[in-house]
């Protein structure tokens, strides 16, 4: 009896763990028209405010259109590679007239895009590639994001009659990852053209950590009497960065350009901390894969790469 | 038993004579090092792992591990970010944050005492609950906004000494307290040395064993608090990774994982050595992976330089 009890127990303490699994599986009711074009939209992670604002773009597409029908999928977190190839595979399976995808899976997801392609259904890729001959891919054009990074860094130098000869850091949010080494070369090709007397330091990875970035900020104060401006290429290094030069009360003296627009780096843009934020359209991530989609299940040929845009935002367009 | 004190007070002696010589080689290559602005800037960012070292100390001493440090900073992190949003005043928002971190680690001290379930597998199960729950409570999102009274201890200073040094400081206070005048703190190393042994003479290994865990926890609870302060919001994804900073910390410092041997004073070096070495490096512009490679290297030959001693002395 004890230990039928015991058992029993087990398996509601299971059944309960398990409980979440199965209610984070469901996607949002599919109206089955046949005359609609079905557009699977699959992001990385819904519990990121990047994400959920793809996912406004491709609800928006879908408001705006009535032939057009949308629907989301996604883990809960970009963590889970592993359950998003699974997401992605059932899409396949489900058979839709498109797909407009996000992924952190890189070749975990080729099997089952190429499996789409075959069926005939077009895949976009939209922020990260899949490594395979999708039908387009959209995102930021991360070159250009850091271009206009640099000019906004010269712009403000001189705005502040700061002389352009003396160092600049970069704050970088991950090694290793093609969107931040793009930001960061164009950041450093573009500011070498525009200002070849200031010394540019080799960026300083941060794991994506606010703390170290912060961290990092302060030692580099401390360190180049000469520091006339710090470039952080995302939200977490730029939270951080001003952070420091806030606390440090440097804002005139040491130029911040950073990368997204999180809350905090809103309020120190509005505080004068960071000077220019370069701002991704994740809205039009969502929206123009939809209807790029669309365009392509009508038959269109696609171009290779389609830009998403970014918006150089300074204090006065708040 | 004396041999043993005196192995321990050696060990301490050869942290500082690393970091005099530490500091004597980067006051000479770089003419910043010992500025006040930078110095400050040292403690000050040592502060927050030096916190939670306090606190993991006693658990390394007591032969046991708690992985779940990192986790719990952010826990109480989150909690007083949220408390603060909603419109309870600062101090009871703090209190109430540290009062749930702790009652969480004195659970986990239950389930591993009454449980019999190892410290390494109950804390790695908590690390990974109190994350998750961290994402589900805050949906993933940072905090911020919160009161300018509270970020601003971020740089308030006492005498010159920034605050979260102060905070510090009196936890390196109470943890020697504890060790030297408590007999808590004398069960702890009993704890460590043998259990059964401990148990016979009469300690009371279970309350013994949540008070350690409950005090970790706490530790990492001011840690949570000290972190949201200095980075303005709370941060989900903050203190990841701290466990393994947090220990480093304390074996550079002396104590043994199979516990017993160990010491706050250590531990204090073992922070200051490690936090040197980074911002020394930054300084004189070495590359970050190349620290890394230094500090990790630093782990293992203390342990190395502590099993060569152990044999020495079994020899003699």
């Amino acid at each position: 009896m004890h230990k039928r009890t015991t058992g029993l127990l087990m398996m509601l303490v299971v059944l309960c763990m398990m409980a979440p699994v199965f209610a984070g599986g469901s996607q949002e009711a599919v109206e089955t028209d046949s005359d609609q074009i079905e557009i699977a939209l699959i992001i990385k992670a819904t519990d990121s405010g990047f994400w959920q604002k793809v996912i406004e773009g491709g609800r928006a597409y879908d408001t705006e259109h009535d032939d057009v029908n949308v629907t989301i999928y996604g883990p809960a977190s970009e963590a889970d590679i592993e359950e998003s190839i699974g997401i992605l595979e059932n899409v396949v399976e489900s058979g839709p007239d498109a797909i407009v995808i996000a992924s952190n899976a890189g070749e975990g997801a080729v099997p089952a895009v190429d499996k789409a392609l075959s069926m005939g259904i077009p895949v976009i890729t939209v922020d990260t590639r899949i490594p395979t001959n999708v039908t387009s891919h959209l995102a930021t054009d991360n070159v250009l994001g850091g271009k206009l990074a640099a000019e906004a860094m010269v712009k403000h130098l001189d705005l502040n009659g700061i002389k352009k000869n003396g160092t600049v850091a970069i704050v970088a949010a991950v090694a290793g990852v093609d969107t931040i080494i793009e930001r960061d070369n164009g950041f450093i090709d573009r500011l070498r053209v525009l200002a070849p007397e200031i010394t540019i330091l080799e960026p300083r990875y941060v794991a994506n950590d606010i703390a170290k970035s912060m961290t990092t900020a302060e030692d580099m104060i401390t360190t180049y009497d000469d520091l006339i401006g710090i470039y952080a290429d995302n939200n977490h290094t730029g939270d951080g960065v001003a952070r420091a030069i806030e606390q440090a009360g440097l804002q005139d003296e040491v130029i911040v350009v950073a990368f997204d627009d999180d809350e905090d780096e809103i309020i120190a843009l509005r505080d004068g901390v960071i000077k220019t934020l370069i701002i991704q359209d994740q809205f039009n991530m969502g929206y123009a894969g939809c209807a790029n989609a669309v365009k392509a299940v009508r038959g269109a040929t696609l171009p290779s790469f389609i830009d998403t845009g970014v918006k150089v935002t300074e204090k006065e367009d708040l | 038993m004396r041999k043993f004190m005196r192995r321990f007070q050696f060990a301490e002696r050869n942290l500082l004579f690393i970091l005099i010589a530490l500091v004597v080689v980067l006051s000479i290559s770089s003419d910043r090092f010992l500025s006040y602005n930078n110095v400050m800037n040292l403690l000050r960012q040592t502060s927050i792992i030096g916190v939670i070292a306090v606190g993991m100390t006693f658990v390394i001493i007591s032969a046991g591990i708690d992985l779940s440090v990192g986790s719990m900073l952010a826990f109480s992190s989150i909690l007083s970010a949220m408390m603060m949003k909603s419109g309870l005043p600062i101090p009871v928002a703090i209190l109430l944050a540290l009062a749930g971190g702790t009652a969480v680690g004195a659970l986990m001290g239950v389930i591993i005492h009454n449980g019999r379930v190892p410290a390494f597998i109950a804390t790695l199960g908590g690390m990974t609950i109190i994350r998750a729950a961290v994402m589900l409570i805050s949906g993933a999102n940072k905090i911020s906004g919160l009161p300018k009274e509270f970020t601003s201890f971020a740089v308030a200073k006492f005498f010159g000494i920034p605050g979260m040094v102060v905070v510090w400081f009196l936890m390196i206070i109470i943890g020697l307290f504890i060790a030297r005048y408590t007999i808590f703190g004398r069960n702890i190393y009993a704890i460590g040395s043998n259990e059964e042994a401990a148990r016979l003479s009469g300690v009371k290994i279970d309350l013994t064993v949540y008070g350690i865990y409950a005090f970790c926890a706490f530790a990492s609870s001011i840690a949570g608090i000290l972190m949201t302060a200095r980075l303005g919001s709370g941060v989900p994804t903050s203190g990841t990774g701290y466990e393994l900073d947090v220990i480093a910390a304390v074996v550079v410092g002396g104590a043994s994982l199979a516990g017993a041997v160990g010491s706050i004073w250590g531990t204090v070096l073992g922070t200051i050595i490690i936090a040197t070495i980074r911002n020394g490096g930054n300084l004189l512009g070495i590359n970050p992976f190349i620290l890394d490679i230094l500090v990790g290297s630093l782990i293992v030959f203390a342990v190395l330089f502590d099993q060569f001693n152990k044999k020495r002395e079994k020899r003699s």
